[in-house]
């Protein structure tokens, strides 16, 4: 038999209350700059892969934002995939890469280099900030904001990027839906506090396989639901208006100049610091780049928060 | 000229053998609702999507269909996809958009109709469907019965002549339904919009249909005709009268006519569909002594006592007990179950009911652990397993075969048995198979079983995990009401045999028959946790058809007594309690129902009694599935009491 008692005290531990309602600063945006400002953001994020610093800018900019919008709760939980995720990635490229000067040890005589460790987790990192963001993305930009862009002339385009964007927080849920019935499946008993590493990745692979195969059976569900309303039959009107605003135009042009600088930057071969032989951050000038970075990615940040203050403000008028 | 004419239709898909319709005739005019209803998988879904062209299923078509008087598919006609609105069973893998708004005005977008003339159709559906509340609202915050509604707005709002609607409210809890179906019924009465509606749940659609078809397994249409004729034939006691296939939709004709039926041992046309004609006939044909005289001998009474009696003795030990529980899913969100108490004997089938979205999934997962409170207490004894509403999730190999091996290597592991020994383990897992029935299906991939097989497979699972609890969401949905009878009686064997059972669900009937206990959530609480017959005749609203029926009668027929209160709340419920009142005042009756009368002169009193135990039987053989053998020590309780109340 098994008691369990529960006290408040745990919770409150775990949760600082910060703004829960996701129609934040984005939300209030035309389509075009909310799109634009992603679409950049993700771009630069990948054309600074290479670079501890450009990643670690990145990631910054969506844990903030994404703290901002859903609440510590869920930041929290989606922190925990992500360094599950980089551990994955720190391991697979220990064994994979061995360049890197700091040698830690010998494996069977191959070396084992911090370096290569360093490289792997930000890897990890690398993917869970693209990951962030195109889960923001796919929360502001929602399905009629794409048709507005898109579906005039391109419905099919307009129907992947639709699905693309929504695809991650969609599978997101759909995983953790999953994992749950699974677990109440097996019942809790079941659970040692000390299982083993195998059998959790086992667990993990055969969630993915559930993932794959339920989503692949209801996307056939959706697929047919728009073809019965005549999804791409004659040519396509869009109900939604949004009108560009000066606030629009500004945030369009901020996006846009840090965006083009941070390329020309990169394209003129600014050193981005790297991970091997040996760690490194730019030097010296070489971080303007870095704060052009880290300027587009603050754009929303500083944003909400200006948002949030204003309303508090706002409030303690009254 | 008919509107909707299926001529000599057969259809046959490019996957598989065998014809999933054949022979259909059908016709419906203008502006009628036309009500299909068939075991599951006789092809409902089937013929409906065949009256649609762009969801067309693949596959060989014979014969014709025509949409008023043309050839559906000729080259001549071509459909527009508004003309013919489409609503299908599951309300979360319908929703293509993420807004309200913009699923109201994806179909007339497709359609390319201006954008003013799209957001005026779209403000005046919202307003005709009453959920201005929702418009601004993102789709996955919806609940199922709200998207449900959304999605019917949607068909709505491109103006369509004809709604057809597969399994609308499988997924509703009663209320939802209700209001599924009165928006419905406002649809067909102002609009004047044609509808076919599929349904396992036909107590509501049956008195609002015009025209009931039924069908059989194998794709024919067994009955076609109104409701009423439908109701008749379904229920006759000749079984050569009875159209093919009526054993699985038997139970679920409305119960004012299931009593009727019982009653009279004849079916005609004038039998009762709704709860007020089932009254006015009780009224009509039956008169009640009053409480003082009943008082004496009170069989209800007795037969609700003794069944506590029996249960108390096995059943001192709880298995769950939940005290003061709290639980959020955000601090800053507000609780969802706040401050609840449950406790459920070890051997017990108990249901949880509440509404959409009241939190009984989440009551659930924290009883298995998945969630956890934030303050209270839980106390388990024994191992739990769940099924979740969506019973696919639990599959996660290729066969059935290897997911029942799964299932009990998952119990050996838990147990702390991990040594792997393949004899017990295949002896458990083929005493599963018989058990469960599953031999047929061994080697099939679960996504492929029906909605009964599936269920069956996955309560098959839970068991080899060694579980003593078994938490079951929404067990009944999309079952036939053959499915779901036998499934009832399998709850019953496993409770017989220890097996404690706490399930949710939607479905009122089914709770009723088969559960010993009911506790409704509300608020946050289990507000009313008592025996299942109790429960049902202390509601008024949140109760069985029978139950509403039955409710003017029973002070009259002394079923409701000083403190025990056991009201009617089955068919076979209000048909004892008929009886008893005919007894009482046999002249009564005579002017009422001389065929009735003649029966009870040559039978007296005593004819009663076996007639009882004829519909007992009838009821018996009625049930299809091969589960029934296994469920057969549930029979025999039943028998018990059935013998009791005799």
């Amino acid at each position: 038999m098994t008691t369990e008692t529960f006290s408040r005290d745990k919770m409150a531990e775990k949760a600082i209350s910060l703004r829960r309602e996701n129609r934040g600063f984005l939300d209030g945006l035309h389509p075009a700059a909310a799109t634009a400002f992603f679409v950049c953001i993700i771009a630069l994020t990948m054309l600074l892969g290479a670079s501890p610093a450009g990643t670690a800018v990145s990631f910054a900019g969506a844990v903030l934002l994404f703290g901002l919008r859903k609440g510590i709760h869920s930041l929290v939980n989606i922190l925990k995939i992500i360094f599950i995720l980089s551990l994955l990635t720190t391991l697979t490229n220990l064994f994979v890469s061995r360049r890197g000067d700091t040698v830690l040890f010998f494996v069977n005589g191959a070396a084992v280099t911090a370096e290569s460790a360093a490289s792997g987790f930000f890897t990890g990192v690398l993917i869970g900030a693209v990951g962030i963001w195109f889960s923001i993305f796919g929360d502001v930009v929602t399905s009629d904001k794409v048709f507005f862009l898109f579906g005039k002339k391109t419905p099919k385009i307009a129907l992947l990027f639709s699905m693309t964007v929504g695809f991650v927080p969609k599978i997101i849920k759909r995983y953790s839906d999953i994992s749950k019935a699974r677990r109440g499946f097996e019942g809790e008993n079941t659970r040692d506090s000390q299982e083993k590493i195998l059998n959790k990745v086992k667990e993990r692979l055969a969630i993915l396989s559930v993932l794959v195969t339920l989503s692949l059976e209801r996307a056939m569900d959706t697929a047919d639901s728009m073809r019965a309303r005549g999804y791409g039959t004659a040519g396509r009107t869009c109900a939604a208006e949004y009108r560009f605003s000066v606030r629009d135009f500004t945030v369009m042009l901020l996006t846009l100049v840090s965006f083009t600088v941070s390329v020309i930057l990169i394209a003129a071969g600014v050193s981005q610091g790297g991970y091997y032989p040996i760690i490194s951050t730019p030097s010296g000038k070489d971080w303007a780049l870095f704060f052009t970075a880290a300027f587009l990615a603050g754009i929303p940040v500083v944003a909400e928060v200006r948002e949030n203050l204003l309303w508090h403000t706002l409030n303690s008028k009254k | 000229m008919a509107y909707v004419e299926f001529k000599k239709v057969s259809f046959k898909y490019s996957v598989g053998d065998g014809f999933a319709l054949r022979d259909v005739d059908l016709s419906i005019e203008k502006g009628e609702i036309l009500l299909l209803t068939g075991a599951s998988g006789s092809g409902k879904t089937t013929l409906l999507r065949l009256l649609k062209p762009q969801i067309r299923p693949e596959g060989a078509l014979l014969g014709e269909i025509l949409l008023d008087g043309k050839d559906i598919f000729g080259s001549d006609n071509s459909v527009p996809a508004s003309k013919i609105g489409y609503v299908s069973q599951s309300p979360e893998d319908q929703t293509v958009t993420d807004t309200v708004a913009h699923e109201l005005a994806f179909g007339l977008e497709s359609a390319g109709i201006a954008p003013a003339e799209i957001r005026r159709r779209v403000a005046e559906i919202c307003g005709f469907f009453g959920i201005e509340d929702l418009y601004g609202r993102r789709m996955g915050e919806l609940s199922g019965g709200e998207i449900q509604i959304v999605e019917l707005a949607a068909a709505m709002a491109g103006d369509p002549e004809l709604l057809l609607l597969d399994e609308p409210t499988s997924q509703l809890d009663p209320i939802a339904a209700g209001e599924f179906f009165s928006v419905l019924r406002r649809i067909n009465t102002e609009l004047g919009v044609t509808v076919i509606i599929s349904e396992h749940r036909t107590e509501e659609v049956f008195s609002i249909a015009d025209k009931t078809a039924i069908m059989a397994g194998d794709g024919t249409i067994s009955f076609f005709g109104t409701p009423r004729r439908a109701a008749a034939e379904v229920l006759s006691e000749n079984t050569e009268e009875r159209p093919a296939g009526a054993d699985a939709v038997k139970d679920a004709i409305p119960s004012a006519a299931r009593i009727f039926a019982s009653l009279e041992c004849r079916v005609s046309d004038d039998i009762p569909l709704t709860v007020r004609e089932g009254r006015e006939y009780i009224e009509r044909t039956f008169s009640f002594a009053s409480e003082s005289d009943i008082e004496i001998t009170n069989p209800a009474v007795s037969v609700g006592s003794a069944k506590k009696k029996t249960a108390g003795e096995g059943w001192r030990d709880q298995a769950v007990v939940l005290r003061d529980v709290h639980f959020r899913y955000e601090r800053e969100q507000s609780d969802v179950i706040c401050g609840l108490d449950l406790e459920v004997a070890s051997g017990q089938v108990y249901a949880i009911l509440g509404g959409n979205g009241t939190g009984k999934s989440t009551l659930l997962r924290i009883i298995s652990g998945t969630e956890k409170p934030y303050r209270g207490k839980k106390q388990i004894r024994g191992r739990s397993a769940g099924l979740p509403q969506d019973p696919r999730m639990i599959f996660t190999e290729e066969t059935v075969a290897e997911n029942l091996i799964f299932a009990a290597q998952t119990g050996a592991v838990g147990a702390g048995d991990s040594t792997d020994d393949d004899g017990v383990l295949g002896r458990a897992v083929a005493a599963a198979v018989n058990k469960f029935g599953l031999g047929r299906l061994l080697k099939r991939h679960p996504y492929d079983l029906s909605g009964g097989e599936r269920q069956r497979a996955a309560l098959a699972m839970l068991l080899l995990t060694g579980a003593e609890i078994l938490l079951l969401d929404e067990p009944t949905s999309g079952l036939d009401s053959g499915a779901k009878k036998s499934l009832g009686r399998l709850l019953r064997s496993l409770s017989f045999a220890g097996v404690t059972v706490i399930a949710v669900t939607h479905d009122l009937e089914f709770a009723a028959s088969f559960a010993d206990r009911c506790g409704m959530l509300f608020d946050g609480k289990i507000v009313c946790s008592s025996p299942c017959r109790e429960f049902f005749a202390g509601n008024k609203f949140y109760t069985t058809p029978s139950a509403r029926i039955a409710r003017p009668f029973e002070a009259g027929s002394g079923i409701i007594s000083g403190d025990e209160k056991a009201g009617a709340v089955t068919v076979s419920d209000v048909v004892s309690m008929c009886r008893r009142g005919m007894r009482k005042k046999d002249s009564d009756i005579e002017t009422d129902d001389p065929i009735m009368n003649a029966e009870s002169e040559n039978n007296g009193s005593s004819g009663i009694i076996s007639e009882n135990n004829n519909t007992e039987k009838i009821e018996k053989e009625a049930i299809t599935s091969d589960a029934e053998e296994k469920a057969k020590e549930g029979n025999q309780e039943e028998d018990k009491k059935s013998e009791v109340m005799e």
